[in-house]
């Protein structure tokens, strides 16, 4: 008894403190780590060097923080997901009771979440794990625009100030290297949202489609003052399909495990 | 984080108040902006480098968070131990040297370890312009606030970063500027076998195995704490410290010079040691270290699991010092390994684990091992092994079949030189046939590429010898292509450098003009062959490696001076600077060529006469001359012993679970080795020390 297909689970995280010095691609070789330490039947590709298949969201820079990051992960079709012990339980049963000589790995995800939380780096925090549908779009194309918290040298009257002009401002202009080419772009339809929030922090939504804003060229876009040690944090990734329809997170932080059982072939 | 409060270096803080040097007594003349020291407790700088890492290349090198990192409480009975790698955080963390250690010092109830690596330039800039000190990376403490900074020495390029990171440290370079504040500076690793040029600026050297010696070099700075460290007593502490075995401190050693030669070298007291003899680790069995390898979350060399399988080396290869040094061979027991391969995977994540040692392919258990490993349960199966160090009369197809089952990691095999007389002169003893089956194996078994590692500039080495490199390497390539038409090696030629103790170490260096001749003459040969990529070692460089080598203690000028003009990180092809050390020798008065191309008598003193690896002097002597006249040695492993000191001067002896090769190959298995003598040598002597220094 398999499915056709590896099913597919998407995991939300958190990466506050040191480890923010981590870069992108460190954070790939510590998630293969972690998932072959907590032994998670991850799916491989095939050919001359096979890597486990996992497909990242948008990158997040060096040294900025995160309330919400994604990763989504290819299970092996042989694997029936379920998301509590009760369930497991019972699935269990239910094979048994059909006749099914040859057991499937049973992987309760909720159980997997916490193991995994356990086994990556101080300072990444796994908040939730589940089943989704393969057919989703991928986070990369899927994320439409993210939340950035800016803490910066700046007092609240200050910040206010640049907020206002910002917003005020008919277009932006930045100079950027794209393809190896120098470009001027208007920016300031990029920025979706940009107020003033105790600390003081500024807060900006910043547009990921086609192209996204970093959140560097956004402090160079607006002078920030000693934009380098200016402290980063993202606080949301938004999925928006259409105009004036309310976005939405890839995956809620607490959200409880769940697992799409009834997709299981019998 | 905690903050602790350390009672003594309250104390000493106030000492230095009171005695009205100034806040920073121990500060070098060489940054504009002082390193300030922090207040006087010990406490973590994190919240200061934070801010100035986003602005530093890869910081994640700055951060540890590790796993398998500890975070050991401060106390002022304690003995802390700093253990720093003088080279990038890349190439330091892999150290297996230094892991072992900070787990069996943070172990004790009186002892803390920490680690430190050498800043890259940018981060040290910044940390000099703020007035930062180098921090350990699991605690960001100061590094200047521990008992003992402990260095790992690998090669002898990075002895400028040695005196950078005291530096950095607030602490006075010479040693006869220190106080008994400031901590003691110590090295241990390969390169202290001749220490000489690093007697001025490190207060004591460990020769051999570590893990028994840090025990009981705690036990002496843990008593001199207690009894107060007070000033004047640093020089008590190490005089106590000399007399621990395998512990060298230059300080107590009079070297005294007749024109360029070392007449004597004797202790200035009585109950210091005449001769140091090195620490050798009877049974590797007892030691199954590290227990908890550091896994970095950015990316290293060697960034995968380690298992030492087994240490020393009796093949006997003349020109290397790592296998003389380290005899005898103790190999640790299969069982162990394959416990040590399975639970490190496990905890690490790890999905490619490195079998370490100088020849793996001779270890007793290899095949039952490398089994073990391959059939694992772990991660579905996929695991690589890579066996470094391979030695190609071990290699067979049945190895290469076996590790290629997940990935296939690349395959350096080291032929050394390019001629079977060239390879008797080194004690190689591999045949042609045993280079080209092993690389056949390779390429059979789906190896596209395979790297071979060859020397040149050997003893006697002539024309013939070097262009046989490109030869061999040619035929290696014909062999791929019968497997695969993209077959390709890439052959890497480094030049020779001379080693102390070793049979090779009274011979004169290659010259760099010489050296460079012969890069060109194979890079000429084998520009013509395809599917060779041709790689050698800047011959610029291996002439400074040769200048200290064997250099002494007049080399200490010379190492400060390079330093001093900004020679840093001296082995990486950006920063390396010939010029800095040729200008610098000049400065000092010495003469290249009296330290790196002049052949050295029988009867000379040489540098570390005083230093003992356990070899007696006539056995390498003996073996000098039997190079010379292309007669080989078998392995001591499987044959009778020729009492080399190694094991009979300390009462230990091979640690070996087979009684014969593991693998088979040419050497040790009673193979006539009488033959080659077809080329005269005449080598040695005559010429005189070369003008003076
Ligand atoms: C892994 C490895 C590497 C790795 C990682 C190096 C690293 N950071 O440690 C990489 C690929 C980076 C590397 C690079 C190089 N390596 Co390398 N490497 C090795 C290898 C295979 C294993 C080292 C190891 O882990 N040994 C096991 C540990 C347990 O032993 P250990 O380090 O000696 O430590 C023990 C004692 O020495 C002592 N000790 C060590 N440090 C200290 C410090 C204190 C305070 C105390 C008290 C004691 C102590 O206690 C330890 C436990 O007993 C060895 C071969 C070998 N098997 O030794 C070569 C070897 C050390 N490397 C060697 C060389 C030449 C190099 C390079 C110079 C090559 C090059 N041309 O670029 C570079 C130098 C890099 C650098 N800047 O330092 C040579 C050294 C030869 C010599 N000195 O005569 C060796 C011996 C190989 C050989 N036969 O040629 N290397
Ligand atoms: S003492 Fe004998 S057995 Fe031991 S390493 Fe030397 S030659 Fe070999």
């Amino acid at each position: 008894m398999t499915r056709e297909n590896p099913s597919r689970v998407r995991l939300r995280y958190a990466k506050h403190g040191k480890v923010r010095f981590t870069s992108h691609r460190d954070m790939a070789r510590i998630w293969e780590r972690s998932i072959r330490r907590v032994s998670l039947p991850v799916a491989y590709s095939e050919g001359y060097n096979p890597r486990p298949k996992l497909h990242f969201g948008l990158a997040l820079p060096t040294g900025f923080e995160s309330e919400g990051e994604f990763v989504d992960i290819d299970i092996v079709a042989e694997v029936v997901l379920t998301a509590n012990a009760a369930e497991a339980a019972a699935e269990h049963e239910r094979l048994s009771q059909a006749g099914e000589s040859q057991q499937p790995q049973i992987l309760d995800l909720e159980v997997m979440r916490q193991r995994l939380d356990e086994a990556t780096p101080d300072g990444i925090s796994v908040e939730a794990l589940v089943e989704i549908d393969r057919k989703e779009t991928s986070l990369q194309q899927a994320v439409t625009s993210c939340s950035w918290e800016f803490t910066t040298e700046l007092d609240h009257d200050a910040l206010q100030r640049v907020v206002d002009m910002t917003l005020a401002a008919g277009s932006l202009l930045l100079d950027r290297e794209r393809k190896g080419k120098q470009m001027t772009d208007d920016i300031r339809p990029q920025i979706l949202d940009l107020h003033v929030v105790d600390g003081p922090r500024l807060r900006a939504e910043l547009g990921t489609q086609p192209r996204a804003l970093r959140p560097a060229e956004f402090l160079q876009a607006i002078d920030m003052p000693s934009k380098e040690t200016v402290r980063v944090l993202r606080t949301h990734q938004w999925i928006t399909n259409n105009v004036g329809e309310p976005a939405r997170e890839p995956l809620v932080a607490g959200e409880p495990a769940t697992a799409n059982t009834e997709v299981c072939a019998v | 984080m905690s903050e602790i409060l350390l009672q003594s270096d309250r104390q000493r803080y106030f000492f230095i108040k009171i005695s009205g040097e100034g806040a920073n007594p121990q500060l070098s003349t060489k940054t504009v902006t002082p390193t300030k020291y922090p207040e006087a407790i010990m406490k973590s700088l994190w919240n200061q480098i934070e801010d100035i890492l986003p602005l530093v290349e890869k910081p994640a090198r700055y951060i540890g968070c590790e796993d398998g990192m500890q975070l050991p409480e401060h106390a002022p009975h304690k003995v802390s131990w700093l253990f720093t790698y003088p080279d990038t955080y890349e190439i330091g963390l892999p150290n297996q040297g230094l892991q072992i250690l900070y787990e069996i010092i943070n172990e004790r109830d009186d002892a803390v370890a920490e680690r430190s690596y050498a800043p890259w330039a940018d981060l040290e800039k910044l940390l000099r312009e703020r007035g930062l000190p180098l921090f350990s990376v699991d605690q960001h403490m100061p590094a200047g606030d521990f008992d003992l900074i402990a260095f790992n020495l690998s090669a002898e390029l990075t002895y400028t970063n040695l005196l950078n990171c005291v530096d950095l440290a607030g602490v006075p370079v010479r040693v006869d500027q220190r106080e008994a504040h400031h901590p003691l500076i110590a090295a241990g690793g390969h390169c202290t076998y001749n220490p000489e040029p690093l007697s001025d600026f490190v207060d004591f050297f460990v020769l051999g195995d570590g893990e028994e010696v840090v025990g009981d070099i705690t036990d002496v700075v843990r008593d001199w704490k207690a009894s107060g460290r007070n000033d004047g007593t640093r020089e008590g502490v190490l005089r106590e410290l000399s007399k621990v075995a395998g512990v060298y401190v230059p300080s107590m050693y009079e070297v005294t010079y007749e024109g360029t030669a070392i007449v004597d070298v004797s202790p200035k007291y009585s109950d210091v040691p005449e001769q140091v003899e090195k620490r050798t680790v009877a049974d590797l069995g007892e030691w199954p270290y590290p227990k908890n390898q550091l896994v970095p979350l950015t990316e290293v060399v060697h960034d995968r699991l380690n298992v030492e399988v087994f240490r020393g080396c009796t093949r006997g290869c003349r020109f290397c010092q790592a296998g003389m040094i380290t005899r005898p061979v103790r190999e640790r027991p299969a069982e162990q390994v394959k416990s040590m391969i399975n639970e490190g995977l496990r905890r690490t994540g790890y999905d490619e684990v490195s079998l370490t040692s100088l020849s793996t392919a001779d270890f007793s258990g290899i095949q039952s091992v490398v089994e073990d490993a391959m059939t694992t349960d772990y991660n579905d199966g996929r695991v690589s092994v890579a066996l470094p160090s391979l030695r190609v009369d071990a290699f067979t197809v049945g190895m290469a079949a076996q590790i290629q089952n997940a990935r296939r990691t690349g395959l350096t095999f080291a032929p050394e030189a390019g001629t079977w007389r060239m390879r008797q002169v080194i004690n190689k003893l591999i045949r042609e046939e045993d280079l080209y089956g092993a690389v056949e194996s390779a390429y059979s078994q789906g190896w596209r590429r395979v790297k071979l590692y060859f020397l040149t500039g050997l003893p006697t080495e002539t024309d013939v010898d070097t262009l046989g490199i490109a030869e061999l390497a040619r035929n290696c390539i014909e062999i791929g292509k019968k497997y695969n038409k993209t077959a390709s090696a890439t052959v890497s030629v480094g030049g020779f450098v001379p080693k102390p103790f070793t049979p090779f170490q009274w011979f004169g260096q290659n010259t760099e003009v010489e050296l460079q001749r012969k890069i060109n003459l194979l890079r000429d040969d084998l520009g013509r062959a395809r599917g060779a990529q041709f790689k050698w070692h800047d011959p610029k460089a291996t002439l400074v490696e040769g200048i200290l080598s064997r250099g002494d203690r007049r080399l200490g000028a010379v190492i400060e001076d390079v330093w001093r003009n900004g020679g840093i990180f001296q082995e990486w092809s950006e920063f390396f600077s010939r010029d800095l050390w040729v200008d610098a020798m000049g400065r000092a008065g010495l003469s290249v060529d009296f330290y790196a191309h002049r052949h050295r008598h029988e009867d000379e003193i040489l540098p570390w006469e005083h230093l003992s690896a356990g070899l007696h002097k006539d056995f390498l002597w003996q073996d000098w001359r039997d190079a010379l006249d292309e007669v080989g040695l078998e392995d001591c492993r499987w044959t009778p012993c020729y009492d080399c000191g190694a094991c009979t001067g300390y009462g230990i002896e091979h640690v070996v679970a087979s009684a014969t090769p593991p693998a088979g190959g040419s050497q040790g298995t009673g193979q006539d080795l009488s033959g080659g003598g077809a080329v005269p040598v005449t080598l040695l002597p005559t010429r005189a020390p070369v003008a003076t220094p």
